[in-house]
């Protein structure tokens, strides 16, 4: 177990508040939330489940009949494309990022594979924001969905959306946004920014794993890819979990402004201390567009898995693009897309915050961290020899 | 669950032996690249008479496996003479660390590169070696230290080498996987690695001829 937790850009820990509010659904309070006229019990539930999407439409600025609860953020981003290519006949074009997460990338990949669609990623700049111009000269007649993250997961760079948001509502072309990396830490509006299709997930806000929630706007037509009953407006069968959802709408209702600054300042304040007490170091993201949880560093003539072992077996959790950590051994794609070269997607290392961290676990952080950078250099190869007293 | 490395492992990379640069080493090696994540270097002193490995030092830029092989290697093969070292495979590195993830393999093969090389260069220089011309056989041997990361064991034994050629320095290789498989690109860039430093080698070309879901 790390006693040190810097790993919340893939998933966070269950806020305590939100556990005791989730507590009593699995006990007294189980009954299925089935509809009007059911037992005392379900309608209770019933009135749960809609004082949620009461409260997940408002951290939105949508409606609470725009709000489908789903599996988590890689099923809303499922239903959201495939959901809507299931309704055209025809065959039709899609426009993204190259830096987008898997659920949404591996899903068109597919759908391209089956002959549905054609799709074209939009490139990213060096700072991880992705080229406007670009994004408007791939969108064409045939067009029927672009989709774009809020924040990237890996460098926490802040989209544009709102200007992505008038492209593609000058066009009449549906944007759909994965804010899995942003919801509750960057302003997200659904109505001011022309978002048509959202993904949200609860477990990257303190909140329960295996929870989500798709935002659709009314004026777009989705398929389900799931059959059985008729929940969430017929586009999301099975039985609800309610305790998740439940639990969804408390870990949003939770995050407070003053939680965001603090954020913001854990992030200045070891990005600071990197840059004062060790040289060649490079930020991975955009300084003035960042999301304000995710740091990602590259440190140069090491490797990212190496650099996490030792930070490990000092009980401290973080992340790499190193293509060590990888399954498919390959250097971060998100790193390459903004043009980093490999050696640097290999020594890069993300450190994500949460509100439970501590100033004082930074500082430790920041003192392994300098000491395990300094040894691992001593032991390589690249090291310029001046570097190597450093 | 545990991390899937050796205490052995673990203990070398934690307290890696026989690190840096010899100033006035015999031979220096250098095998991998920064671009792949993998590299190592090894410098070593023989003795022209026993032919004696008399100090061998490394430095690595890669992950706890690659530092581990580094480490371990320089113990195998210090106060033993080339000839012995040369002898050293693989997968003798690997079980020494009481064995390597199938993911890492990779490591101890660049490892013994490293060293293969930097005797080559030795043995070159003491003019008991001519430069090897790159035959088809030569080809096969360099193939059968490209791993599939999924099993750890050869390209050629796991039958993904599905035909090959060499022709006025030019290597064409087909492989029995498609361009989308996960690890197309990573096995694309050992084989270049493997083959294109050759000096009578000036050009690796490869092709992916595998049907989609085989």
């Amino acid at each position: 177990m790390n006693e040190i937790y810097l790993d919340n850009a893939t998933t966070t820990r269950l806020d305590p508040w939100v556990l005791e509010e989730m507590k009593p659904l699995f006990t007294e309070e189980f009954a299925a939330p089935t509809g009007h006229f059911g037992h005392q019990a379900s309608l209770d539930a019933k009135d749960r489940l809609e004082q949620a999407r009461v409260t997940v439409a408002g951290s939105i600025n949508a409606e609470p009949d725009e709000i489908v609860f789903t599996s988590g953020g890689t099923e809303a981003n499922n239903l959201a494309l495939q959901g809507l290519i299931k309704t055209r006949k025809e065959k039709t074009h899609v426009v993204t990022t190259a830096i987008e997460q898997e659920s949404v990338l591996n899903t068109l990949k597919v759908l391209e594979k089956e002959g549905r669609i054609e799709f074209t990623l939009v490139g990213v700049d060096p700072d991880g924001l992705l080229k406007l111009e670009e994004l408007t000269s791939a969108l064409r007649s045939d067009t029927v969905l672009c989709s774009v993250h809020l924040v990237n997961h890996e460098v926490g760079t802040v989209q544009p959306i709102e200007e992505v948001g008038k492209i593609c509502a000058d066009r009449k072309i549906p944007l759909h946004v994965d804010a899995i990396s942003g919801w509750g830490y960057v302003p997200f509006d659904v109505k001011k920014m022309n978002v048509a299709l959202a993904s949200l997930t609860a477990h990257r806000i303190h909140g329960p794993k295996g929870v989500g929630t798709l935002y659709r706007r009314k004026d777009v037509k989705l398929a389900p890819l799931m059959y059985g009953g008729y929940n969430e407006f017929e586009l999301r069968p099975g039985m609800e979990n309610l305790p998740g959802i439940v639990g969804m709408a408390k870990a949003i209702s939770m995050i407070k402004p003053a939680h965001i600054k603090y954020l913001a300042g854990l992030r200045k304040m070891m990005w600071d201390a990197i840059t004062k007490d060790i040289p060649w170091v490079h930020l991975n993201g955009s300084k003035e567009n960042g999301a304000p949880y995710i740091l990602n560093v590259t440190f140069d003539f090491i490797e990212g898995e190496s650099i996490l072992l030792h930070l490990d077996m000092q009980g401290i959790a973080a992340a790499t693009g190193s293509a060590c950590f990888s399954k498919a051994l390959e250097a971060s794609y998100v790193l390459l897309a903004m043009g980093r070269p490999h050696e640097q997607a290999h020594g890069s290392m993300r450190f994500s915050f949460s509100r439970f961290n501590t100033e004082t676990e930074i500082e430790k952080t920041l003192v392994v961290i300098k000491k395990v950078v300094t040894d691992l250099r001593k032991l390589s190869p690249l090291t310029p020899d001046k570097a190597k007293e450093v | 669950m545990g991390l899937p490395y050796s205490k052995k492992v673990i203990e070398h990379f934690k307290h890696p032996r026989n690190v840096g640069e010899i100033t006035d080493a015999d031979a220096t090696a250098l095998e991998g690249s920064p671009a792949c994540g993998d590299m190592l270097k090894l410098t070593i002193k023989v003795d022209e008479e026993t032919h004696v490995i008399t100090d061998i030092k490394f430095e690595s830029f890669g992950c706890a496996s690659n530092i581990a092989t580094g480490s371990i290697l320089t113990e195998m093969v210090k106060g033993r003479t080339i000839e012995e070292a040369e002898k050293v495979t693989w997968k003798q590195a690997a079980d020494e660390l009481d064995g390597l993830p199938p993911v890492k393999m990779h490591c101890a093969v660049l490892a013994i590169d490293a060293l293969k090389s930097a005797i080559e260069q030795w043995k070159e220089r003491h003019g008991l070696t001519e430069k090897e011309l790159t035959t088809p056989d030569r080809v096969l041997r360099k193939l059968r230290n490209v791993l599939n990361p999924l099993t750890g064991a050869s390209i050629v034994r796991m039958q993904l080498l599905q035909d090959f050629d060499v022709k006025d320095g030019v290597i064409t290789i087909d492989l029995d996987l498609t361009r989308e498989h996960k690890f197309a690109a990573h096995i694309e860039e050992e084989i270049h690695e493997k083959l294109d430093h050759l000096w009578d080698v000036k050009e690796v070309k490869i092709n992916f001829v595998g049907k989609p879901d085989s």
